[in-house]
């Protein structure tokens, strides 16, 4: 650094500014505040982002799992499974026999065997006896066995059967017996053991906990109505000292206010990072149906971009013009302000009661099952704020309703993938949309609102 | 102090209050800075606003390792250079005779700030620029060399001249001033 001291002129100039201040422009912390909330945006979106990708990931291992899941679902051993139906003369029962060689039911074909003894009080099973009875390659009379197993069969589709039973033959040594404890299932598919081992529920009484997390999208400014303003209701004042404002007060123009409240509707809606979770209690009533209803609490978050407010004439106070601005809300001394572009958040927290029907469609290691049903939903908060300071926030507690309505209906659908294990438990991963199936809105809010919200829930459930 | 680590913490968590009071506290003296850097209020306003999305933007950087005042000031003070980097370029700037024309350091106290500020803002931007950061902020000419990336002899000479220019309007100023007076 340079010595000041020798140079009494530097020193003057450095002196005269080293206090000096200028107040800036009250537009300079405007344009700051709206690039941070642009940069903040962004930081949301890429986290936004970040939830969608692990959701879809998720669900992509889901589908894939499913996929393989189906692909394997039979005995390794009795890959083309087609069984033909072996009719013997003079026989009661019929005798299954998979085209893979491998015999399914003890046969009954020797109650005329030379001995006279029934196949069924032979030692062994039937495998043997039809391995060493029906032998085509030894029916040129070595055997009195075989010739009168020849004697038996006397078709052709007869002729294929054993056929095949000689194959079955070959893959079995003579001398060796099988008791029913002794036969092995030499490979078999696992999800095949699942099933085996999956506890067969029935008709039972079952609950289970759910905690869900998904990243939701809430638009409350989903339907415009046809005349969002009464010309009594509202007119634009004069430059408010935060706001700009667009128009005066003297001339009512309606369009200016119904531009403003479109260009709200069409501002592009971000999902934000909603919860719910809550507890189920589920009704089994058969292999395949189960219904179950619980209570769940949700905090569903959304943001818009807006450039209105709503202004107190007296206080100067600025609002959020939000998507259910009632029109007491407007009318009571608070008029309609353009601003420069602000972030609108709108946190709502609804208590649903939902109940739901659920139909399996894949019952293998794991359960798949298409869920729908309908719920009842209680707001019991909203806050709206902007990303401002200049800008109050308004919350809205379950005793209001000007706004917003404290019940509405709404339907849901969804996928449910569910993985049982430790016999009473399972835990599963559902894909939901749900949308408002009535209006969330007041007859004196400026927009209709049947809000949408698709999400991604974990559970886990106990099953009695 | 601990009020001022508050702040800090608040910005860095991306506060909005906390931003907004960090700027109060210090856009006053930063516009200031800005002002001398620049030939006019709003070009001034723009560094300040570039200036301090940067700072909180880098907030979360700052270890204190010096103060708070002179971090934002050295923000603002790049900004303001990359503003006119680009305006160096456009008027070449050559050696110049040193200047070796003294002046009481008097005349200058005598002079209202806001007069010298336009004074400083009327030189050349070249010179504007070299005469901040040397006779203002006190960096060498070396520094300056290497940040303007010029040769030490431009900054020297570059120096000289808004010297000698700023010291013959003090010098009109003084004189205009005594005729009124008398």
């Amino acid at each position: 650094m340079k010595d000041f001291s020798k140079d009494k002129f530097n020193d003057s100039i450095s002196r005269k500014f080293a206090g000096a201040e200028v107040q800036p422009g009250s537009g300079v912390w405007e344009g700051i505040e709206a690039e941070l909330l642009k940069q903040d945006n962004k930081r949301m979106q890429r986290k936004a982002a970040f939830y969608r990708n692990v959701a879809a990931a998720v669900i992509f291992i889901a589908l894939i799992s499913i996929y393989f899941n189906l692909q394997d679902v039979t005995f390794i051993g009795n890959q083309n499974s087609t069984f033909i139906p072996v009719e013997i003369e003079k026989q009661s029962n019929q005798n299954y026999v998979s085209n893979n060689d491998i015999l399914l039911k003890k046969p009954n074909v020797f109650a005329d065997s030379e001995d006279g003894t029934s196949n069924s009080n032979q030692s062994g099973n039937g495998n043997q006896s039809l391995a060493s009875s029906y032998s085509p390659e030894k029916a040129d009379g070595e055997s009195p066995q075989s010739r009168n197993s020849a004697d038996i069969i006397n078709n052709s589709s007869d002729r294929a059967a054993v056929a095949t039973i000689a194959r079955a033959e070959s893959l079995v040594p003579n001398d060796f017996e099988l008791h029913k404890s002794d036969i092995k299932v030499e490979k078999v598919s696992y999800f095949a053991v699942s099933m085996l081992e999956k506890p067969k529920t029935g008709s039972s009484i079952a609950w289970n906990t759910n905690v869900n997390i998904g990243s939701g999208n809430f638009n409350p400014n989903s339907e415009i109505t046809e005349t969002p303003f009464f010309s009594t209701a509202s007119t634009l004042n004069n430059a408010g000292t935060t706001a700009r404002t667009i128009g005066d007060n003297t001339s009512f123009d309606g369009n200016q206010e119904r531009t403003a409240v479109e260009n709200l509707s069409s501002a592009p809606m971000k999902g934000n990072t909603s919860f719910t979770f809550g507890l189920n209690f589920g009704v089994v009533l058969n292999e395949k149906w189960n219904i179950k209803s619980g209570l769940q609490y949700g905090a569903y978050r959304s943001s818009s971009s807006s450039s209105t407010v709503l202004r107190d004439r007296n206080s100067d106070e600025l609002y959020p013009f939000h998507g259910a601005s009632s029109l007491p809300e407007i009318s009571d001394g608070r008029v309609i302000n353009f601003t420069s572009e602000y972030e609108l958040y709108n946190d709502l927290q609804i208590l649903t009661i939902p109940l739901m029907a659920s139909y399996k469609i894949i019952d293998r290691k794991f359960d798949v099952s298409i869920v729908a049903g309908l719920s009842a939903d209680f707001i019991i908060r909203n806050n709206i704020k902007a990303g401002s300071d200049q800008i109050n926030k308004i919350n809205f507690d379950v005793q209001d309703r000007k706004s917003y309505n404290n019940l509405f209906a709404s339907s849901l659908a969804g996928v449910e993938i569910s993985y049982p294990f430790a016999d009473k438990y399972a835990i599963s991963l559902m894909p939901t949309y749900k949308r408002a199936l009535s209006n969330v809105t007041t007859d004196e809010a400026t927009f209709d609102s049947t809000p949408a919200f698709m999400g991604l829930n974990m559970s886990l459930a106990y099953m009695f | 102090m601990p009020r001022t680590k508050e702040l800090i913490k608040g910005c860095q968590n991306g506060d909005r209050k906390s931003q907004y009071e960090l700027y109060q506290q210090f856009s006053s003296g930063m516009m200031a800075v800005a002002l001398r850097y620049s030939k006019s209020t709003l070009e001034a306003e723009d560094i300040l606003q570039e200036g301090f999305i940067k700072i909180f933007e880098n907030i979360k950087k700052f270890r204190g390792d010096s103060s708070l005042g002179y971090w934002i000031k050295r923000i603002i003070i790049n900004t303001a250079l990359n503003h006119q980097r680009s305006k160096l370029y456009l008027y070449p700037m050559v050696d110049v005779e040193d200047i070796k024309e003294g002046i009481n350091s008097l005349s200058v106290d005598s002079l209202a700030v806001e007069d010298l500020m336009d004074l400083v803002q009327n030189l050349p931007t070249g010179c504007q620029v070299i005469f901040n950061l040397y006779a203002v902020e006190g960096y060498q000419h070396k520094e300056i060399a290497e940040m303007l990336e010029i040769s030490i002899g431009t900054s020297k000479s570059q120096y000289s001249r808004a010297r000698k220019i700023l010291i013959e309007q003090i010098d009109k100023q003084n004189k205009w001033g005594n005729e009124r007076f008398q």
